[in-house]
């Protein structure tokens, strides 16, 4: 079993008195889809900003594709291969999807400062775009602007605007929030389809949406980890039932 | 409405003739009233073109640094100011030869706004703005103490630039035609930039820095690259301004003349580097016709910016909105 | 000899720096507050000489001129808030700076047109108009001395203002917390036309205790305007202890640099090159004080939001 594509040793992080989070350890192994799962509160956010690279730790290391990476910014991680799809949808509203899918392209392809030639008319970037587009089924939509497409749409682009940088690993925050019935099941269609080809570190409410994809299961309670480990096992975890799935309709 | 939107359309090559379409429409227009001015033997008319084209070409590298970079400077006369002065002191020391005081003017002026933009830059919004601005006031200070040029007064140039000894800007439908060609090349220039690469990335650095970011591109190095691009043109529109006027002071470099931009700016929208062109020829209209029915033409001029922005701010809130969201 | 200069320069650097401060501070809050760019603070502090000027010699009293011009200052401030800014505040920065720069245009146009262009003779309050011998060989005028007071005096109330009543307090965490702030259910807006209106005040303030020492006229606001942003950008946005202190170091470096720049460029590379180098470079001073000091901490010394 090669090394893991994230890990996570020991991160601590106070705002004040308060401790977010606590000597929090996870890793995320190749291919595997790990939930991260923990009611409101619990810290999750804190701990996606730390692995993003937009919040430093107080102490402990991300390690990522076996590298540390705990001093790098965000853009620094995203160029190794981190790609991160937000909470609240995060596009460029002016920019058509195409355009979108494009500039993800380009910031990933080494050749930013290209001044002549229109980004639009390279064939093989344009390529690129729309083959991420139809991986994410929006490529009929590529000439709408991100602004007017729908919200689980504007989550597909975002997507596939990670997808065109080939990352390593997809840190994926609540891609459910906000979606319809449907949308979210076209979502969740969607990340099956990407199971096993990258990581994915998945950040979710919908517990109906964890239980399909996830291969792990971590369970965040007051910004420590209370349990890691298969669904069935987290399903049956006393702990958690108590302090969290009890909460919620469970499965 | 950006360029790359009408680039997006299918057979981009017929997207790409939309896009130059307000270039061209820019150059015939400035052109043609060159060319009534010229029939009617008004020096004067091909005077007041020469001076709008020189302002709208200031006022499209302003319009590139603001509309498409989100780059507010409050401090663009600076470098079209040391674009004049370059003029100036290089015609101090006999050099009067167009092909060295074009790229001289441009240079220097991209210098200086890499040189302050490096800090600038470190810094967002109001800061910007308020250091963009200061810098440029420096520059305005230096100018006024260099008693060997001038000092707050300003002086003539030796003469109006040559090129290799022949003095083709003596006349002004000459001078005149040199700044419609800039404004030209550098509206057709920016087109292109703007739909590069790194155009992209720059409009995408305006629209969304934290998604940017995310994408693993920081902007900071492009927006330094633009606005050298944007200083270096407007040090192009002080060569020019400086061989028109043919006298040089601090005066160039008010800060009310960075103000003054900003309303070409805004007044022509600032989705399209065209729109700045018609904002440079409202407000030096503006100037020219009510500044001789009165002195104090400018309580007009503030009259029409706080209504624009009261009144229309709704629209034009929409239009910032529809570039930035 | 050079004792008695430095300290009297230094006295001078000090007075210019709680001038600075007076114009600074309502800028800064204005800033903090409502992340709003005001261009135009620089006329209030105009308007400020002009209200006062006019007023003392209406009533014969420097006194009353002073405090009905204080009252006129505080009420122009509402009145242009009311009008302009307060529909400015929630926009784009771009529109501010033009909204306010249109301002700027109208305000200076219809002084000019009720005053002319020319200086307005604003003389020294009589009893204040000499000067005191404040050491052997050093006779300062009491006038600056007076203006040093009033400074200090006024950074002491708005300490007191800010630190201590919940005005302030609301000032305070609307200046680093604004969301939090309206969150608390405080009408934002209503605390913006405080702000605005006293800082227009302490505006008007500073251009009353400078009109004896400057020439009074449509454009003395404009120089002022961009070296309070300089202060304002030092001591770091919304922060009246930075600008008091920033204020304080502007004045000093600017008064002293003009001062004994060009003497110390003689020592350093000779007479010819200093007598060119050294006017531009004292000018430049107070502007590369800022550029170090952003390069080391990008939202200034006593900034708590990030840039």
């Amino acid at each position: 079993m090669s090394e893991p594509v994230l890990v996570l040793d020991t991160l601590d992080k106070s705002f004040g008195a308060l401790r977010v989070t606590q000597g929090v350890s996870l890793d995320v192994r190749q291919g595997e889809v790990h939930a991260l799962i923990g009611p409101n509160g619990a810290g999750k956010t804190t701990l996606v900003a730390q692995i993003a690279g937009a919040l430093r730790p107080d102490s402990g290391h991300v390690r990522f594709l076996g590298r540390d990476v705990t001093n790098l910014g965000v853009a620094a991680r995203a160029r190794l291969g981190l790609g991160r799809v937000f909470q609240i949808s995060n596009v460029v509203g002016s920019f058509t999807a195409l355009e979108n899918v494009a500039v993800a392209a380009v910031a990933s392809s080494g050749d930013t400062f290209g001044m002549w030639r229109p980004a639009l008319r390279d064939r093989a970037l344009r390529a690129k775009a729309e083959d991420a587009l139809e991986r994410v089924g929006l490529v009929e939509r590529m000439s709408s602007l991100a602004g007017d497409l729908a919200h689980g749409e504007r989550r597909a682009l975002e997507l596939a605007m990670s997808l065109v940088q080939n990352p390593k690993l997809l840190l994926l925050d609540e891609p459910m929030a906000g979606t319809g019935r449907g949308e979210g099941e076209r979502l969740t269609e969607l990340l099956l389809s990407l199971k096993g080809q990258v990581a994915i570190l998945l950040v979710e409410h919908d517990m109906n949406t964890v239980f399909r994809l996830a291969d792990r299961i971590t369970v965040l309670i007051y910004g420590a980890v209370a349990v890691t480990g298969a669904p069935e096992d987290v399903r049956g975890d006393p702990i958690v039932r108590r302090a969290y799935l009890g909460e919620e309709e469970a499965v | 409405m950006t360029v790359a939107e009408t680039v997006r359309k299918p057979g981009g090559s017929a997207g790409l003739r939309l896009a130059l379409q307000p270039t061209l429409v820019c150059v015939f227009a400035f052109a043609a009233a060159l060319a009534v001015a010229h029939g009617l033997g008004s020096s004067y008319g091909a005077t007041m073109v020469g001076r709008t084209a020189a302002f709208a070409l200031a006022a499209v590298s302003l319009s590139f640094l603001i509309g498409q970079g989100g780059l507010v400077s409050f401090g663009h006369a600076a470098p079209l100011g040391i674009g004049a002065y370059a003029v100036l002191i290089a015609g101090e020391y006999d050099v009067t030869n167009l092909l060295v005081v074009l790229p001289l003017g441009f240079a220097s002026a991209a210098l200086f706004s890499v040189a302050t933009g490096a800090i600038a830059l470190r810094t967002r919004g109001v800061y910007f703005i308020m250091i963009t601005l200061a810098f440029a006031q420096m520059i305005f200070y230096v100018a006024a103490s260099l008693s060997a040029f001038g000092g707050d007064d300003g002086m003539a140039v030796a003469s109006r630039s040559t090129l290799f000894g022949m003095r083709v800007l003596k006349s002004d439908t000459n001078l005149a035609i040199l700044a419609i060609a800039l404004l030209g090349v550098a509206l057709l220039a920016l087109d292109r930039l703007v739909a590069s690469r790194y155009g992209l990335m720059l409009r995408a650095g305006r629209a969304n820095e934290t998604k940017l970011q995310a994408l693993g591109l920081d902007p900071y190095r492009h927006r330094l690259t633009a606005l050298a691009i944007g200083g270096g043109l407007a040090g192009l529109a002080g060569v020019l301004l400086a061989n028109q006027v043919e006298y040089v002071s601090p005066a160039t470099m008010n800060w009310h003349v960075s103000g003054e931009l900003i309303v070409m700016v805004v007044l022509g929208g600032t989705g399209r580097l065209a729109g700045a062109v018609l904002g440079a020829v409202v407000v030096t209209v503006l100037d020219e016709t009510l500044g001789h029915f009165t002195e104090h033409w400018k309580l007009g001029l503030g009259l029409v910016i706080v209504a624009v922005v009261l009144l229309r701010g709704a629209d034009l809130k929409a239009l910032l909105r529809g570039t930035s969201a | 000899m050079t004792a008695v200069l430095f300290v009297s320069q230094l006295l001078n650097g000090l007075q210019l720096g709680v001038i600075l401060f007076l114009v600074a501070a309502g800028l800064t809050l204005v800033f903090g507050v409502m992340d709003f760019i005001n261009l135009a603070h620089g006329v209030q502090y105009m308007l400020g000489a002009y209200l006062v000027a006019v007023l003392v010699a209406w009533s014969g009293n420097f006194a009353v001129g002073l405090l009905l011009g204080l009252l006129g200052a505080l009420v122009l401030g509402f009145v242009l808030e009311v009008l302009v800014f307060r529909h400015l505040t929630r926009r784009d920065h771009l529109e501010q700076v033009l909204g306010t720069f249109g301002v700027i245009l109208i305000v200076t146009e219809l002084v000019r047109i009720v005053f002319g262009s020319a200086p307005l003779a604003f003389p020294t309050p009589a009893a204040l108009a000499g000067s005191v011998t404040l050491m052997p060989g050093l006779n300062y005028p009491v006038w600056r001395l007076v203006i040093l007071g009033v400074g200090v005096g006024v950074a002491a109330l708005l300490w007191y203002l800010v630190n201590r009543t919940r005005l302030g307090m609301l000032v305070r965490a609307g200046s680093t917390h604004p969301e939090t702030v309206s969150a608390l259910g405080v009408d934002i807006d209503r605390l913006f036309l405080v702000v605005f209106a006293f800082g227009a005040m302490l505006a008007g303030l500073a251009g009353a205790m400078a009109g004896p020492l400057v020439s009074v006229e449509p454009t003395m606001g404009d120089r002022i305007l961009i070296v309070a942003f300089v202060v304002v950008v030092i001591g770091g946005i919304g922060s009246i202890k930075g600008a008091f202190v920033s204020a304080l170091l502007v004045g000093l470096v600017d008064t002293l640099g003009r001062a004994f720049a060009a003497d110390l460029l003689k020592a350093l590379i000779g007479k010819s090159a200093a007598a060119a180098a050294g006017p531009a470079l004292s000018s430049m001073l107070v502007y590369l004080l800022m550029a170090v000091v952003l390069s080391v901490r990008p939202s200034g010394l006593f900034g708590g939001r990030t840039a």
